[in-house]
């Protein structure tokens, strides 16, 4: 039988950064992975002459050489960066609203000064607030460094007096935040832009991770991959490979076998079985304590966890190949925020049903990076959430037409909030729902966001909670975007950083026992 | 700017909040059901049932079409009572596996029966005899009551109302009909608001696949036109498919081309659609997989292949793909449309020459960089080491 210290279970973005932390401190290490290539979500498919991205907009977080952010140093040291050829994108996004009664059309762009000078102008008595919700969030950004600086195992004292208005503000919603800040409705409406990035309404979503994603993007700008999000999973493929790890495909985990309250392996859809005491799940902890652990080796605390939780948004995504360019559709932007209201609790509510959700995250990569498809053609994907398992109530038979209708309102909807015509110019199309999210990641209902942030179980709460989640599974860990720093590129990748360096911690400990 | 956050009267009653986040979260999962969580969910089950990994099927029935192609409908085997066919998408292919003098072969073929009748339990597949190795096995070796198993349904070869037009044109070319029997019973089926021709070109009319059940699905809706290369007759064209056929059914008209037959009948239409300014992306082709290539001298080479953690040291052809170099040498590979477009035999060519046909790389612009390849469609030029991925092999 096969033994390795480490399996990792899935080759998301999660899985494949935790092995290569695992493989840098000569520990082995086996990736097991169901698809047949790596990335999970992060991955790219061809249809005639276009390659569509599949899931990624933009990485938050990574920066330049002289402006790195935290991404970009974690890919220096897992020796990735230089693998990947990227693009920067100075511009934030272009938000709209298909309510008359509300209506909404501003371009934002990035780099923290330029976007306060936008806001300024957008709605002026802004000023104040948005200076305030900078400072803020910039406080944030440090208090969180040091907190990575000590594992997390920060000192209160040293948070009170160094980072004062980050434990204040700590334990309250955005729009809690917002409201103290007085910030002025239209540029609350403005700022909240992003909110579907994280998919709880900003009544709920805490203002710490909010205003950290908002200002790592603003302060770091964005950077997106030549080659499609595939280029990333290939390129931390082949650093595993490098470093004498092996990654098995369409190698699906059914089992975790334990033996008592310890892991022993795990066992493959066809009967192999790896033997190893360390596990980093890339999965939901609802599948591992659902499925693959036998009932009664599921720790109680465990069962509990998975039943408090909420499932975050499940995927829905439009990619159309246009065979005219975007300057002849008219399509200005690379990033576009559509909804139906700037109210992000009403949006939420919309989400919820099938029929009622026309809100969309939508993407012209030509606009970023122009030779992305051929000349005369351009890419435009459409990304929407629904924050309720409404799929469940479509049938096989009716899926086709269920998915082509609201793919269909999606492509009226971004027709009439940008006031361009696109479907007469349709070459290529691919729609991709929560049955298809489902099965391509194996996520429940087809959840791409893994557990919502709620106030309890927002960023700091999970962060602050991280050992408690993990002590009572020894030899179990989560990484990517079902644990501790939710979900995303950057979290995922982050998350697989601490679980793979908490692993070697663990595998260390063992050998001084 | 010193600026205090602060929003509750006392700045201590917010820090006393941050304090207690964790304490809630304890509170939550402490209140928290312990029932056991759902081993499946109802979207991730209609999401299989469309999509199976692998049926397990028998033949129930065979009917010979022509001289050299035969029809076999298939049910699932009853010993698979869990089993059943997806609600596919017409237009698309399953991947057969047998078992053909100990080696595991698999081909692509197209479903020609309707989704309609996969709800029933019944699935058709046609196979002409090419004096290939699965084609000659079938016509000679699978009788009524035969086992092997089909992958789910795959390719995107299908109709796709948002992207094409209403007015639609299927142009076949001998047996290449048989994804348009299943395209063609569907649009009846769901009353697509769709206006169909059927140029259907054949050698004689002896040679006509299916044309009873043509007959039957013709409406005001459904055009079906008969031409024949090789012999004259009363009421067929006489001829090929040409610019003058097209002109006089779909003239003038904005219309989506669906096309199924050899890469010579693709080379010849293409040019034909072009003179009737029919623009090239109206036109979608069924993916003919990688055959042999015309070198009477091959060379031969050695190939390393990694599977998991084995080694197979294996001989190949240049001639011949490397997924047929591996079938030949028995390994169990993953592939599905063996054209180079379903990505489903992505593999990592560690070192090596080889060949692959332009109209059939169908590889990320990250597979180049990083040097993967689909050996369903490439050919060595020089030995070669490869990581393939795990086929379980049932
Ligand atoms: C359409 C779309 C758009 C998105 N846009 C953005 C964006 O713009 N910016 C952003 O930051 N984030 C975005 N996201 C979210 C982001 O893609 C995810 O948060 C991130 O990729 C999650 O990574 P992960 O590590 O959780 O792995 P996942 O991508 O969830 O991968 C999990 C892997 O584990 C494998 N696996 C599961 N079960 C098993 C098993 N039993 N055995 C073996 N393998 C198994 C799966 O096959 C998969 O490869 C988007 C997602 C989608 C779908």
């Amino acid at each position: 039988m096969k033994n390795v210290d480490v399996v990792v279970i899935g080759a998301g973005n999660g899985g494949l950064v935790s092995a290569i932390r695992v493989l840098q401190q000569g520990y082995s290490c086996l990736v097991l992975e169901k698809h047949n290539i790596p990335g999970g979500f992060a991955t790219s498919f061809k249809r005639g002459r276009f390659e569509f991205e599949a899931s990624l907009h933009e990485l938050n977080d990574f920066g330049t050489a002289d402006n790195a952010g935290d991404l970009r140093v974690l890919f220096d040291e897992l020796g990735v960066t230089d693998k990947i050829d990227w693009v920067q994108s100075n511009e934030a996004y272009r938000l709209l609203t298909l309510d008359e009664k509300e209506p909404m059309d501003v371009a934002m762009p990035l780099g923290v000064n330029e976007y306060i000078d936008a806001m300024v102008k957008a709605c002026p008595e802004s000023k104040t607030s948005i200076e305030k919700f900078m400072n803020l969030a910039d406080e944030i950004m440090r208090a969180q460094a040091y907190s990575n600086s000590v594992n997390g195992n920060t000192d209160s004292k040293y948070m009170v007096e160094h980072f004062p208005n980050f434990v204040r503000c700590g334990s309250y919603s955005v729009n809690e935040v917002l409201e103290v800040l007085k910030m002025p409705k239209k540029a609350k409406d403005i700022l909240s832009a992003y909110w579907c990035y994280l998919g709880a309404d900003l009544d709920t979503m805490s203002f710490i991770h909010y205003a950290s994603m908002v200002y790592r993007y603003l302060k770091r700008k964005v950077s997106i991959p030549v080659n499609r999000s595939h280029e990333i999973s290939l390129a931390l493929a082949e650093r595993i490979m490098e470093l004498g790890g092996e990654i098995w495909y369409n190698s699906e985990v059914t089992e975790i076998v334990m033996r008592g309250k310890t892991v022993q392996g795990v066992r493959l859809a066809d009967g192999t079985t790896i033997s190893t005491h360390h596990i980093i799940a890339n999965c939901a902890p609802h599948v591992v304590f659902g499925k693959m652990m036998k009932a009664r080796y599921v720790p109680k605390y465990q069962l509990q966890l998975a039943n408090a939780r909420k499932f975050a948004g499940r995927g829905f995504t439009v990619f159309l190949g246009l065979n005219k360019s975007a300057e002849e559709l008219g399509i200005t932007h690379h990033n576009y925020f559509i909804y139906d209201t700037n109210d992000t609790v009403k949006q939420y509510e919309l989400m919820e049903r099938i029929v009622t959700n026309h809100a969309q995250a939508t993407v012209c990569l030509n606009n970023a990076l122009p030779s992305c498809s051929p000349k005369g053609t351009c890419m435009l994907y459409m990304t929407t959430l629904f924050t309720s398992n409404d799929w469940k109530n479509v049938t096989k038979t009716d899926y086709v037409k269920v998915k082509e209708m609201v793919a269909s309102n999606l492509i009226d909807a971004f027709e009439k909030a940008t006031h361009t015509s696109i479907r007469p110019y349709i070459e290529q199309i691919e729609i991709a729902t929560p049955l298809t999210y489902a099965r391509y990641c194996g996520h429940p209902e087809g959840v791409i966001y893994g557990y919502e942030s709620q106030y309890y179980d927002g960023l700091m709460p999970r962060l602050l909670m991280m050992q408690d989640d993990a002590s009572t599974c020894p030899g179990l860990r989560f990484a990517g975007g079902y644990s501790m720093r939710l979900s995303g590129y950057s979290s995922a990748y982050h998350s697989g950083d601490i679980v793979g360096r908490q692993t070697v911690g663990d595998l260390k400990k063992e050998v001084q026992a | 700017m010193a600026f205090v956050f602060k929003k509750q009267i006392f700045g201590w009653q917010d820090m006393l909040r941050f304090k207690h986040l964790t304490k809630k979260r304890k509170e939550m999962i402490e209140s928290a059901s312990t029932t056991p969580l759902p081993t499946t969910y109802k979207v991730n089950e209609v999401a299989k049932s469309l999509h199976p990994k692998l049926l397990h099927v028998t033949v129930v029935s065979t009917k010979t079409l022509s001289h050299d192609t035969k029809m076999y409908t298939l049910n699932i085997d009853p010993s698979y009572p869990e089993e059943h066919f997806p609600y596919f998408r017409p237009g698309q292919y399953v991947s057969v596996s047998m078992n053909i003098r100990k080696n595991r072969i698999s081909r692509p073929y197209a479903i020609v029966s309707s989704p309609a009748e996969a709800l029933k339990g019944i699935m058709r597949i046609a196979v002409k005899k090419t004096g290939g190795i699965m084609s000659t096995y079938f016509f000679n070796s699978v009788h009524k009551g035969d086992k092997f198993t089909i992958s789910g349904a795959c390719g995107n070869f299908y109709y796709e109302p948002l992207r094409d037009t209403k007015d639609v044109l299927f142009v076949a070319g001998g047996s290449g009909i048989t994804p348009f029997i299943s395209m063609a019973h569907d649009f009846k089926d769901t009353k697509a608001d769709v206006r169909l021709t059927i140029l259907y070109g054949s050698k004689t009319k002896k040679d006509i696949l299916f044309y009873d059940e043509l007959e039957s699905l013709k409406s005001k809706n459904c055009k079906v036109i008969h031409v024949l290369s090789d012999e004259k007759l009363d009421g067929f064209h006489h001829g090929f498919i040409d610019r003058v056929l097209l002109e006089r059914y779909i003239g003038g008209r904005d219309v989506t081309v669906f096309a199924s037959g050899s890469e010579n009948m693709y080379a010849f239409l293409r040019k034909e659609l072009q003179a009737l300014s029919i623009p090239d992306y109206r036109l979608h082709l069924e993916a003919n997989p990688a055959g042999t290539l015309p070198e009477t001298n091959y060379k031969t080479y050695r190939a390393v292949i990694t599977i998991r953690d084995r080694k197979y040291y294996i001989k190949t052809r240049s001639n011949e793909t490397l997924l047929t170099a591996m079938e030949r040498a028995n390994i169990a590979a993953p592939n599905h449309c063996r054209s180079g477009s379903c990505g489903y035999c992505h593999s990592k060519l560690v070192s090596g020459d080889v060949y692959i046909p332009e109209s059939k790389d169908g590889r990320r612009l990250a597979d180049l960089k990083f040097g993967y390849i689909h050996p369903c469609v490439t050919y060595p030029r020089s030995d070669v080491k490869l990581i393939v991925p795990f086929q379980e092999r049932k």
